[in-house]
């Protein structure tokens, strides 16, 4: 059984240790419900949290505000899905290797918070392979995770410091993407265009993204008044592609260029479908992409910080067929 | 619409060195071909970004073509290399969301096969035909 004020308390330790070579750590603070990424230097050491319900990753706190914190060495708490990340940065040159201290947790899935909305005070979180207990209910695995957690198949934390232990077995068939298998292509199109024509374009799913990187967005350009001073990668680089208007036509685009940014670097941590104000199922879309990656190129995103990128280099032996109609 | 038969609209995305000069080649040497296509010019297929193919379906286009040198044959060595990994993984997401498979080729034609690119182009359009129109967005193009 997993315990994870005890886990707590390891990771108040472990912190200790490694504020003797860093300022400042970025870890989960908060409601033990609802943590959220912050910043935790010696004072507010103590209001680290670690429970499974810390979803949103520590990897974008960092990234947002990299350029005061990677002046100085600095030390981040990941879970399995967040060392991906974290990975995908190293691999594109976005961090400095030799400044970030990782510390490890092993991570069995992160649950929503709703299931619990009526405790008051939680004085104990447990699990093991097939529940979550909280105060002493009970909840199955199945039923509260998400299906990024669901469908993981990443459990291998071995960095120098790692805490806890896997209880759930995890695997990963796609299932999830059979309905759109099933579907004809006409089906296929209005299922997409009804998610489309949702779409509010708030952009929320591209800010918590760990990977989402660019300075300037593609539909989202700095710019867009051109002047004889512009220069012509400027010009390139701030192209129009779509108008502001939320039509289903412009955010189809949007939709499909975020499923085709994340070619290889995806590392299916879910947070763009959580954090959905009208509930887009963009993981449907960005899985047929995910399963292309892993499937037919056997490449998948984040597993070793010094590989390349997948889009940076080919083999002559690059599958070149498409079996008809299928995923 | 008033008894007009159904055209197609093609956009070919082609690489300078190679796909273009098999259009042009077929230009010169009078082959017949259907004209629903509109050729773009790129220097190299590893120039196209998969947001073009995108954007040209959004725009209207019922059906895109993407050609370049044959891998191996590249004027920048790597080009259409890095542009077979990338539109290859774009083909089976625009499948995923139902653009048939007809309607996107990846085609790999050098500068003498002029007779193979008007072919390629006779056959999209007559499959193009069959399927209809790819209304994607309710016909609310700009």
């Amino acid at each position: 059984m997993r315990d994870y004020a005890r886990e707590t308390e390891e990771l108040k330790r472990v912190c200790m240790d490694i504020l003797k070579d860093v300022d400042n750590i970025v870890a989960w603070i908060g409601d033990i419900l609802r943590p959220y990424p912050s910043l935790l230097s010696e004072d507010n050491l103590n209001e680290i949290v670690w429970s499974p319900f810390c979803a949103s990753s520590t990897v974008t706190y960092l990234k947002k505000h990299k350029n005061e914190l990677l002046k100085k060495n600095i030390g981040i708490v990941v879970k399995d899905c967040d060392l991906r990340a974290l990975n995908v940065m190293f691999q594109e040159n976005v961090f400095d290797r030799e400044k970030i201290v990782i510390i490890g947790m092993r991570c069995d899935g992160v649950a929503n918070h709703l299931f619990f909305e009526d405790v008051m005070y939680v004085h104990e979180i447990k699990s093991d392979d097939k529940f979550v207990y909280v105060n002493g209910k009970m909840v199955e695995w199945s039923e509260l995770l998400h299906t990024c957690c669901n469908t993981c198949t990443y459990s291998y934390i071995e960095t120098k410091y790692v805490i806890g232990e896997y209880m759930r077995k995890k695997n990963n068939d796609w299932m999830h993407l059979s309905k759109i298998n099933d579907m004809d292509y006409d089906n296929r199109r209005k299922y997409f265009i009804k998610i489309a024509e949702r779409c509010i374009r708030c952009y929320a799913c591209r800010e918590i993204c760990p990977v989402c990187t660019c300075l300037e967005c593609a539909v989202d350009p700095i710019e867009r008044k051109i002047s004889p001073k512009t220069t012509p990668h400027q010009k390139t680089s701030r192209a129009t592609w779509i108008f502001r208007e939320k039509s289903a036509s412009e955010n189809i685009f949007y939709l499909l260029m975020r499923a085709i940014h994340m070619s290889g670097r995806c590392v299916r941590c879910g947070c763009c479908e959580r954090v959905c104000p009208m509930a887009i199922p963009l993981m449907d879309i960005i899985d047929i992409v995910n399963k292309t990656v892993i499937e037919k190129y056997h490449y998948d995103a984040g597993r070793d910080p010094l590989e390349k990128p997948f889009l940076t280099f080919y083999s002559e032996k690059d599958p070149e067929d498409d079996m008809e109609g299928c995923i | 619409m008033n008894g007009m038969k159904f055209e197609p609209k093609i956009v070919a995305f082609v690489c300078n060195w190679c796909s273009y000069a098999a259009a042009d080649l077929a230009g010169v040497s009078r082959i017949q071909y259907p004209t629903n296509v509109v050729n773009v010019k790129m220097m190299c297929s590893g120039r196209i970004d998969p947001l073009m193919v995108i954007d040209a379906f959004i725009r209207g286009a019922d059906g895109v073509l993407v050609s370049g040198c044959h891998p191996g044959d590249c004027h920048y060595i790597h080009g259409n290399y890095l542009a077979r990994r990338r539109l290859y993984v774009l083909k089976k997401l625009l499948v995923g969301i139902g653009i048939e498979t007809e309607r996107f080729r990846i085609e790999w034609i050098s500068a003498s096969e002029s007779q193979r690119y008007s072919k390629v182009i006779e056959d999209m359009v007559k499959d193009i035909k069959r399927l209809g129109p790819l209304e994607l967005s309710h016909g609310d193009e700009k």
